[in-house]
């Protein structure tokens, strides 16, 4: 985590009091009680908190930040949990007790399940759209909804007070995304953002039940040991972008899978194989450096990266980015 | 014919009378009958403080006169009508048509006596929306004309007759896949309730005609044109040219007078219905995104996906993988 990045220290409950933390914190107004609008400095845009009832209330922001910040939520005492969406337009990161997930709309997890015991610090890029929803739900509230037998032992631990301090990251599954979608097209100032906004939050606990509910498979969430070695091997590509790509067998390895779970658990959690996701970074890496003007050869670039003949790199790259690396040098070089 | 007379307010103190009235008995928050007049439900539920919501879904055996009178006078009724057949709705001795074809939103103060006369066959579904003037107050002073309209006690009669919007509809639409028994069922409710508020104030506030006691008979035939769409949705989009013929109007007539009752041009309309069936197909999981496009007479896959995406936010593929 980059500490040089100011930290916002702040607290949510399922009651509207945590808004004083934003107004004496970082000088916000809020508007009606509900809308929470950040000063021009710091960043653009506002968050809305509204208490839907005693179990359940909403709180989004949607802003472009002016400057970097780091929001870190303090572990709370009240019970509850923070089932988080994220729709921004870039990767947001997000920090929980320390551990780094990425998350957002491209991204392929947009959501989490997060337990209100825990910290977590949430750091977008500066002057990019952030949008994230998050819902807070009594615990006891959401239990009331469950058909008893159907979760298994991995997720009943949720409820279990003593083993209770788990989270889980996964999909946001296309209902909800549609209903974001179209809740992200609202403006807050409208008069009747409200009723969209409750209407929203009752589909997306709607479909958040439903999703509890349904068998291991399909709820397509990921324990969170799992995640961090899929995320480790993630990392592991990244940093090794200029290597060949090192294969199934060491990936898994490093994740300490067999081959066939770490290939299965890869593909549904970012949708497609290491191998495509390897060769996607290596391009843009590749746009990266044909627009950094430190090569004077689109040859260099391609060895740099690995690729043998040029031919076939510029095949690649215009199949992934739409025009020849020609173009992009050149246009630098103009 | 028969006749039954109703009693309705925002808080539920109602419902006891209801259920004596229709003969039915009280299960929860369901009121469910079938005798020899109907077969059907009533479901209520409190909303939030001064908003509460019920909804009918009855089916009337004979023709029926329903009287609503209300002694109290602190709330006004937002009516959300789907039907099958036409009703005739009577107000001052004046009968207007509610239906399919004709209005399908009202909003109407509860001090006006109304009576509706619901012919025998008659599948009534109504969302009816009960706002206390208070609650309304808070909402709705904030948008000056519709306060106008809306609390204006001089103008304190009917206070309009409306149709409600595609987005209204696709979301009744989709709650009604929902079944009565489900757990979740309040709380979409709930949710159908918020939207159709949220959409209503919408319309209300950038809606440029108002349209007046009586259905034109030009109005009729866009209505009936949209109908016509709505029914060939998988086919091509037939063009203005043949539609406006069809109704014996001239192109930029048709053009215009559909894009101020439906807010959106016929094109749009056409294809902005066309997604939301492409939508409801992949939900079914029985078909392909290949399939679909296909079914629906997509030139190919990929232009459905790209308009897809700009629809909802999410590529059709994706969209079935992770429902």
């Amino acid at each position: 985590m980059d500490i040089t990045i100011p930290e916002f220290k702040h607290t949510i409950s399922l009651k509207s009091e945590w808004q004083q933390d934003f107004i004496q914190g970082l000088d916000c107004t809020v508007v009606d009680n509900k809308r929470i609008d950040f000063p021009e400095r710091m960043a653009s845009g506002s968050g809305y908190f509204v208490k839907i009832s005693r179990a359940v209330s909403v709180f989004i922001v949607d802003l472009v930040l002016n400057e970097p910040m780091r929001f870190t939520r303090m572990p709370s005492e009240e019970d509850f949990w923070i089932v988080y969406y994220d729709m921004s337009d870039n990767y947001s990161k997000h920090f929980v007790d320390g551990v780094k997930h990425k998350t957002g709309y491209k991204s392929k997890l947009g959501f989490a399940i997060i337990d209100s015991h825990h910290e977590s610090t949430y750091v977008s890029s500066v002057g990019e759209r952030v949008y994230s929803l998050r819902l807070c739900i009594r615990k006891s509230f959401v239990k009331s909804y469950f058909q008893d037998v159907t979760l298994e032992k991995d997720f009943k631990n949720i409820f279990d007070d003593e083993k209770g301090r788990m989270f889980y990251y996964g999909h946001i599954d296309s209902r909800s995304k549609v209903a974001l979608y179209n809740l992200k097209q609202q403006s807050m100032n409208d008069t009747n953002y409200e009723f969209l906004l409750k209407s929203t939050v009752h589909k997306l606990f709607g479909y958040f039940v439903e999703r509890l509910n349904s068998n291991a498979q399909s709820r397509g969430l990921f324990l969170e040991k799992d995640l961090n070695a899929i995320m480790k091997t993630q990392e592991y590509l990244l940093s090794n972008l200029l290597l060949p790509f090192p294969g199934l067998k060491l990936l898994s390895e490093i994740a300490n899978m067999s081959i066939s779970k770490y290939r299965n658990l890869y593909r549904n959690v970012f949708g497609m194989s290491p191998a495509s996701f390897f060769k996607n970074e290596k391009l843009i890496l590749a746009k990266e450096l044909l627009e950094s003007r430190n090569f004077k050869l689109i040859s260099d670039i391609a060895y740099e990266l690995g690729y043998n003949k040029i031919s076939y790199f510029s095949e690649v790259y215009k199949k992934h980015h739409g025009d020849l690396p020609h173009t992009v040098f050149k246009a630098k070089l103009d | 014919m028969k006749t039954v007379t109703y009693n309705y307010n925002s808080s539920l103190n109602w419902v006891d009378v209801l259920a004596e009235a229709t003969g039915g008995c009280l299960e929860g928050n369901f009121i469910k009958g079938d005798n020899e007049m109907f077969k059907g439900t009533h479901f209520f539920l409190p909303i939030e403080d001064g908003i509460t919501a019920m909804l009918i879904d009855t089916t009337y055996k004979e023709e029926v006169l329903l009287k609503y009178r209300n002694e109290n006078n602190n709330f006004i009724g937002f009516h959300f009508y789907l039907t099958n057949l036409d009703i005739d709705f009577i107000l001052d001795d004046e009968v207007t048509l509610l239906g399919k074809l004709n209005y399908n939103l009202s909003i109407v103060d509860c001090t006006i006596d109304l009576d509706y006369i619901v012919k025998k066959g008659t599948r009534l579904f109504v969302i009816c929306i009960l706002f206390d003037k208070e609650a309304l107050k808070k909402y709705f002073s904030k948008i000056t004309p519709i306060a106008d309209i809306i609390l204006d006690a001089q103008k304190n009669t009917v206070i309009r007759l409306d149709r409600m919007g595609t987005e209204s509809l696709i979301l009744i639409n989709d709650f009604r896949k929902i079944s009565s028994d489900s757990s979740l069922y309040k709380v979409y409710f709930k949710g159908l309730v918020y939207g159709l508020i949220g959409n209503c104030l919408e319309q209300l506030n950038n809606k440029k005609i108002i349209i007046d006691k009586t259905i034109t008979a030009d109005i009729k035939n866009i209505i009936a044109s949209k109908t016509m769409l709505q029914n060939s949705i998988e086919g091509p989009f037939p063009g203005v040219n043949f539609l406006a013929e069809q109704v014996a109007m001239s192109p930029s007539k048709y053009k215009i007078l559909f894009a101020k009752i439906s807010g959106v041009n016929p094109g749009t309309y056409f294809y902005n219905n066309k997604l939301n069936r492409a939508k409801e197909l992949l939900e079914t999981g029985k078909f392909t995104v290949n399939e679909v496009a296909h079914k629906l007479n997509y030139a190919n896959v990929s232009y459905l996906a790209k308009r897809f995406n700009e629809m909802y936010g999410i590529y059709p593929k994706e969209y079935q993988n992770l429902f």
